[in-house]
């Protein structure tokens, strides 16, 4: 094998890790965003007695979340992605 | 309008190369259809139970099987990016853990409904019943979508180049999250 087939492989290699390490990053960020998002909402529902409009930011917030970082909503305006 | 472009472009550009542009836009007005259905039982809700939650309610569970049901969404989101690196393995071992927890989420619904306090007569009952029933019936389609999928990878489908089945079944089972992250707080929490 040459040495350039090596090179490219190693890229490769190494393109892949840090692919695998981004994405793990950003789930790792959005579990604990999406529980204690969750659980400060249950805190705010048991203390505070009109908390709709507080309910509404909060999960407003989360669905965008969900659909940036996991649905991908960018690529619909992006035709030529996969 | 940036996505009726995309539709025209994809309508003009005819071929096998703008058939995912199609699809996500295909998948996309699915799950607009769908949201409005889910926004229909929503209002329902506040209509005939009033802007308040019931006093007896299982509110630890309902927390649990909503974090769990969050969980599950991030499983899926590494199981998409384990298939576009062509990481068959990983792919398939956080498609089992989003399975998983989903059969968790169900049965955690399952629990909800055996042991509630207020009948399916009463208003609100009337309301939680058919909107728990309604998501659970999405999650466990999600479910089996998913095992579809976990079938067809076992199989020797999908790659890093072509993965659209993988993809659209995770985006519907983040959908089914986004619903269940409006459903909470509107069965649950919110009082007026």
């Amino acid at each position: 094998m040459s040495e350039e087939f090596l090179s490219r492989l190693d890229k490769q290699a190494r393109e892949w890790a840090e692919g695998r390490d981004r994405t793990k990053r950003i789930g790792l960020w959005m579990v604990v965003f999406l529980v204690v998002g969750t659980i400060v909402e249950y805190g705010i529902a048991i203390t505070v007695s009109k908390n709709l409009p507080i309910m509404v930011v909060i999960n407003v917030v989360e669905a965008a979340a969900i659909m940036w970082f996991f649905m991908h909503v960018a690529r619909v305006w992006r035709s030529e992605e996969h | 309008m940036a996505v009726l472009e995309a539709a025209q472009v994809a309508h003009h550009h005819e071929g096998e190369h703008n058939r995912p542009a199609m699809n996500q836009l295909g998948l996309w007005l699915f799950f607009v259809s769908e949201s409005f259905l889910f926004a229909a039982l929503a209002t329902t809700r506040f209509y005939i139970a009033g802007l308040d939650r019931p006093e007896h309610q299982n509110q630890l569970l309902g927390l649990g099987i909503t974090s769990i049901l969050l969980t599950s969404s991030v499983c899926a989101y590494l199981a998409e990016a384990a298939i576009a690196r062509g990481d068959r393995a990983s792919c398939k071992m956080y498609l089992m853990f989003t399975i998983c927890l989903g059969l968790v989420f169900a049965a955690g619904v399952g629990i909800e409904w055996s042991t509630a306090e207020f009948k399916a007569s009463e208003p609100y009952g009337t309301a939680f019943f058919t909107m728990t029933g309604l998501h659970a019936s999405h999650v466990m389609s999600g479910v089996g979508l998913l095992a579809l999928t976990y079938r067809l990878l076992s199989k020797g489908h999908f790659s890093a180049e072509s993965h659209w089945g993988v993809e659209a079944s995770i985006k519907y089972w983040h959908f089914v999250d986004v619903v269940w992250v409006f459903y909470y707080p509107i069965l649950y929490l919110v009082s007026w």
